[in-house]
Order: structure tokens, then sequence, then C-alpha cells
């Protein structure tokens, strides 16, 4: 990890230093987002080692970022129990698991909304593939085409795992609204 | 824009940049010791203990003062083991005396009870990989003395090393734990260890019936070993019965019981 990428240029290693310096807060506020803040610290350094050691290899001409967010997805397969684990408790409680370590006071964490209640759910009950082209399309705002380039799939199975993924969503999102209406308490109010 | 994507793009935003200090570890870890000033430049802890330096507060004394600290401690916990400390890349490790074949990486950081500690790694030239938990985000942070984080060992295999010539064995760990005196150098029990890579989470099954479960981390690249770390402070004066690897599927991988049979 401390060496230097494999053509041993140093413009290299400040072109990776770079990149690492421009892109290291998208990919740890998405793998926080899907994984919490610790485990996203871990994940986070193993992407970028992982980059490093693929560096010399990449096609300059190409923009980092969606390369980046394919090997963090990549490093997020060994992770996707926590994952779902950490979106059910989401659901069930009402406080964002990601959030417990921020300063915010207990209402305003328990001040979650419904919808996002019933979104953590849906998320949790996604495949996992289905779940990684949703969210790198929703969170790491990449097009089809780097989807399925940082993915290494083709752009087809993008579009059809995108279309399952958003229908699940929306009817997961309907059916958790009616049965909101029917057994959740009102939203809390803030003290 | 369509509701569920509305809803996900707010669902993310609620996410902050992360802290500016674990950038910089993350930084350190990943680039290398080479740009190890430049990533603690915006790290208030490292800004503090250069002042400290600066202005005389004793760091010599304090170094003097934590390497007879560890030594004695050392000395009264060590059981069937002796410590051969080496320099090898100007590092200080448990070790048979020999160079080191790669650098020292950190594996991964964090903090107990308000003190730094870092778990690090390296291959011999035997083939073997080195590792201990030390404190300070960095392996040679509080000088080579630090090194002596691995103070004590339940199995009665080659001391801080681990031999990986068998990868087809499921379980290739030596098992590691450690007590230092926390008056002194802050740092209390913990378990460190490494496992064949399809293990993704460790169960410890403590004698007072309590299990602790830790996820395991990903090998640094620079090792180039199919294997992941773990690490958890434990109890004190607690001690081990098991550890139990399992993989994504949580079907068990690996296994050890203590003491090693």
């Amino acid at each position: 990890m401390n060496n230097p990428p494999r053509d041993g240029s140093s413009d290299q290693r400040e072109r990776f230093e770079r990149v690492f310096d421009e892109c290291f807060d998208a990919i740890h506020r998405f793998l926080s987002r899907r994984v919490g803040r610790q485990l996203a610290d871990d994940l986070a350094a193993e992407t970028f080692a992982e980059a490093l050691r693929v560096w010399a290899r990449f096609d300059g001409t190409r923009a980092p970022l969606p390369w980046l967010f394919g090997i963090a997805t990549n490093t997020l397969r060994h992770h996707y129990r926590s994952e779902k684990r950490m979106f059910h408790a989401y659901y069930r409680t009402g406080v964002d698991p990601v959030l417990e370590d921020v300063e915010l006071d207990l209402a305003q964490r328990l001040d979650a909304s419904l919808e996002s209640r019933g979104l953590a759910r849906a998320l949790a009950e996604l495949r996992a593939e289905e779940r990684d082209v949703l969210l790198l399309h929703a969170w790491a705002d990449l097009t089809y085409e780097d989807i399925a380039d940082a993915l290494s799939v083709p752009i087809g199975t993008v579009r059809s795992r995108l279309s399952r993924a958003r229908a699940k969503v929306r009817n997961s999102l309907r059916a958790s609204g009616q049965e909101q209406e029917e057994s959740l308490p009102l939203k809390r109010t803030r003290r | 824009m369509n509701d569920d994507l509305r809803l996900l793009k707010e669902f993310r935003s609620e996410i902050s940049s992360p802290d500016r200090a674990v950038v910089a570890r993350i930084r350190a870890r990943v680039l290398g010791h080479g740009t190890r000033e430049r990533a603690h430049a915006t790290d208030p802890m490292r800004t503090r203990r250069s002042k400290r330096s600066r202005i005389g507060m004793g760091r010599r004394a304090s170094r003097r003062g934590l390497l007879i600290a560890i030594a004695v401690t050392a000395a009264m916990i060590v059981i069937g083991s002796s410590l051969a400390i080496s320099a090898g890349k100007n590092w200080y490790f448990i070790g048979g005396g020999g160079p080191n074949a790669s650098d020292v990486v950190v594996v991964t950081t964090g903090t107990w009870d308000g003190h730094d500690w870092n778990l690090a790694a390296y291959r011999n030239q035997d083939g073997e990989v080195c590792f201990a938990v030390t404190r300070g985000s960095s392996p040679t942070e509080f000088g080579p003395q630090g090194s002596a984080g691995c103070s004590r060992f339940t199995s009665g295999g080659a001391v801080g090393k681990l031999v990986f010539p068998t990868l087809k064995n499921e379980i290739t760990g030596l098992w590691m734990t450690g007590q230092f005196n926390p008056d002194t150098v802050g740092l209390g029990a913990y378990f460190a260890g490494a496992v064949i890579d399809k293990a993704t989470s460790v169960r410890i099954k403590l004698a007072n019936g309590s299990t602790i479960e830790t996820e395991t981390i990903a090998a640094p690249t620079a090792l180039d070993l199919p294997i992941r770390f773990f690490v958890t402070a434990l109890p004190s004066d607690v001690e081990v019965l098991q550890v139990t690897a399992t993989d994504d599927q949580n079907a068990p991988v690996a296994q050890a019981n203590f003491p090693p049979s």
C-alpha cells in the first residue's frame, strides 16, 4: 500500500493523490449512507487502496469518480448483511443509525419521516445487485453508461435492474404508507 | 423528479462529509508514510503533539516512561513466549530478527477510551506476516517502543507470526490478546488477529458468557495475502474461550479454542 504505482512515475503518483483529494468525500459519503460511518472508514480506505493498486491500468481519459464508485461497490459485497441490518433498524426504530454519532438531539433523530423509514425498508428488501444499481444512480448520480462500466455489466442489465428496483421501491413505499397510516403513531413533534 | 428518486436523494443528503482527521488518517494509510506529515497537517491531535514536543514537555521522558511501563507489563504477562525485538525497514517489531519483506502498513486505526491505536502488519522474508496493535495512529508515532503491543500470545505457535504455507487450512490465524497497563499506556485488553479472507465477521466467546462480534477488515494490498484482520477491545480480566469466524452467509469458516489444544 505504501508502494508507488507500478510504473513508478511520480506524475502518476501525484495524479492519484489529486484524485484521492477530489473524490474521497463523495466515496465516503456514499459508503456511509450504505453501511454507516465506522465501516465506511474501512471500506473507503479499501477502495482507494485497490484503486492505487490498479492505477497504472486506469484509462486517464475517463473520469475517475465513476470508476471509484465501481470499486467501492465491490468492496461492499462482503457487507450486504450489515447494510440490510442497518436499513431494517432504521425502519423499525425511526432512528437513523448513520446519524447516531452525530450531534443531534434525540427528538431530531427520531424525527425521521415515515417516508424515509419506508424507504429504508424498501432498500433492505431489494436484491443486492438491484440496490447497487439503484444507489449508484440515485446517490452517486452515475449515468446508465457509467454504472455499466463501473459494475462491468451490459447497459441493458443496468436498465432492467434499475427498472425492477424502482418498481419494487415504489410498491414498497405504497405498502408501508398504508401500514403506517394504520399502525404507527403520528409523527413526533420536536421539543 | 419521481417520488422514489426524490426520496432517495433526500436520504443521501443527510450524510455530511467525513471528519478531516479521519480523512487524514486514511490518506496516510492508503498513500503511505511518504505523505504522512502532509496528511496530518489538518489533524488537531497531531498538531497538539508537535506543539508539546516543541515546547519541551518531556517527550523523551514520557517515551522513557512508556518504555519502562510496557517492559514491566510485558514481562509480567507474557506466558510461555519469548519476545525478540527486531528492526526492519526502520521499524521495530516482534519477530525472528530478519529484515522485513514489505513496508509496515497500517491495517486500521481507532480510539479506545480516548487513546488512538492502530493495527499494523508487515511480511517478513520467510513469507510470514506479523502484526500488532500499538498506541497512536501509526506504529511509529510513539517510537519503536510502541511495537510492544504484541505483548501476550495465547497460541503456542510462533511468536507474533502467522504462517501461510497451507492456505487450504480453514483456519490460518494466530489469535492474540494483550493487556497494557491502562494507567500508563491507555490501551486496555484487546483481541486482534487474522483469518482467511472469506471470513467477514468474527465472534469471540468470553468466559463470562458474553459474546463479542466484530467485522473483519481487508488486508492492505501491500501485504498481498488472502487474509482479513480483526481487532476489538475486550472487557478487562475476562478470558477468551473461543473465536469463530463466519462468512457472509453466517457459516463458520474458522474456529480456534483457548487455550489452544
